[in-house]
């Protein structure tokens, strides 16, 4: 964790050198560039913190929701599967919930200005 | 590449017996991620002194569900002609120019970023006509005679919605959201066809240029093609167009109310449920979209399309969001 940290501070100083130092020096496509690079970048350092620990409460909701055991890719092409013959739609409140859930954790580190991410998390 | 770009752009309006004597300035514009855009100054007095050039890089095929660059230049011209503001094509490319399938066209003053649109200083009083425009210059391009255009494909919702579904099932990423969302369309595809017409295919803010007056010229036809009006309807509503304003649906400018009165004012006809289904198909259809053009950036080593990739899930919360049962 320390290290991730470590990584994730990293991250974020290439960020604000790409946005606040060299972003002003650039023009029009690059301007535009370093910012979209600098995003990026921010969702990393996000990621390198908190990403597994999303993919762990995914796996864990999965199980939970199938009622079967298998790696985390295996549990959602199972749950694609039950989609797809009909078994679970947009009425099943488990599977409403376990989908919020794991979207809203992914946008926390892909997206948290996302203005519908804020209104669910209540912000 | 920019200055041997620039003689055969020379080349190409000569070529047409335009008389310029120089290009003194090439700039290759922000956004577009599909094609290249590029900025071209010349010596000529106005109109050509400055000029757009749209263009796919040489060798490169249209993609998938988007029409040729000439055929573009060709509906947007008809299109104009019946009252939808846009460019005037200079020139549609041919072999002989060297530059790949494109055309040049006047440079039409005005903002085209998004966020600025919306929020912009100075631009107050356009912004409160821009549903309206929407709704007239809408029903306008719906009712464009199809035999004016150039060939186009004809699309019902249902083939729509299976070619989306072979572009999600190719990429082979099992998302089970994208998987709920293709039943839920299933489910609600429109019992009925309507009378089939033009469709501008990705009417949306991004691709509109907007001065102080309002919608000044509507860009970007390549995904153009013949179905139900209420394709574009719904694709503007898309959240991802609404930059932020979530509760301004049309474009994150305008309610759906003032949308209806001018659509229905200029003689379009209005459906609720198909502009509903056609929302979340376009929520879907950019979702599926953002995971190809990740895969595409990665592979290509380009910057701007490869962040896209980040957008997928966004696009998760707003199929949710909309598919959810209301109590």
């Amino acid at each position: 964790m320390n290290n991730r940290s470590k990584i994730s501070e990293l991250i974020g100083v290439v960020s604000h050198y790409l946005k606040e130092e060299l972003r002003p020096e650039l023009d029009g496509r690059h301007a535009f560039l370093a910012l979209v690079a600098s995003n990026l970048l921010d969702s990393l350092a996000r990621e390198t913190v908190s990403g597994d620990e999303a993919a762990l409460r995914e796996h864990a909701r999965l199980r939970q929701l199938l009622g079967v055991d298998g790696d985390i890719d295996e549990l959602n092409a199972e749950l694609c599967r039950r989609i797809n013959r009909g078994e679970l739609n947009e009425n099943s409140q488990d599977l409403m919930a376990h989908l919020t859930a794991t979207t809203l954790d992914r946008l926390a580190i892909e997206q948290p200005a996302y203005e519908a991410f804020r209104r669910e998390r209540g912000l | 590449m920019k200055a041997e770009l620039g003689k055969q752009v020379l080349s190409a309006l000569r070529r047409r017996g335009l008389d310029i004597d120089n290009v003194c300035g090439m700039q290759r514009l922000t956004g577009g991620a599909m094609q290249e855009t590029w900025r071209i100054e010349t010596t000529a007095p106005p109109p050509l002194d400055r000029l757009i050039l749209r263009r796919a890089p040489l060798n490169s095929e249209p993609r998938l569900g988007t029409i040729s660059l000439a055929a573009q230049a060709s509906i947007s011209e008809t299109a104009r002609s019946h009252g939808v503001p846009g460019p005037e094509v200079i020139a549609v490319l041919n072999d002989s120019d060297k530059l790949g399938d494109g055309f040049l066209m006047s440079c039409v003053d005005g903002e085209t970023v998004p966020r600025r649109v919306l929020k912009k200083p100075g631009l107050e009083r356009a912004r409160a006509k821009l549903v309206g425009q929407c709704g007239r210059h809408l029903a306008t391009l719906h009712d464009v005679p199809i035999s004016s255009l150039p060939v186009l494909p004809r699309i019902s919702a249902r083939e729509k919605l299976e070619n989306l579904h072979d572009q999600y099932r190719r990429q082979q990423r099992p998302r089970p959201v994208f998987d709920l969302a293709f039943s839920w369309l299933q489910r609600h595809v429109p019992a009925s066809e309507p009378d089939p017409c033009l469709v501008h295919g990705d009417f949306r803010n991004g691709n509109l240029i907007v001065d102080e007056n309002g919608i000044a010229a509507v860009l970007d036809w390549e995904r153009a093609f013949i179905g139900d009006p209420m394709f574009d309807v719904g694709w503007l509503c898309v959240g991802s167009w609404r930059f932020g304003e979530i509760d301004l649906p049309v474009g994150g400018f305008g309610s759906l109310a003032d949308f209806i009165t001018a659509y229905e004012d200029a003689g379009g006809k209005f459906d609720a449920a198909r502009t509903r289904f056609w929302e979340a198909y376009g929520i879907l259809d950019w979702g599926v979209t953002t995971v190809d053009l990740a895969i595409e950036g990665r592979d290509t080593q380009a910057l701007e399309t490869a962040a896209i990739g980040r957008r997928t899930t966004e696009t998760e919360i707003d199929l949710i969001r909309l598919m959810r049962p209301h109590e």
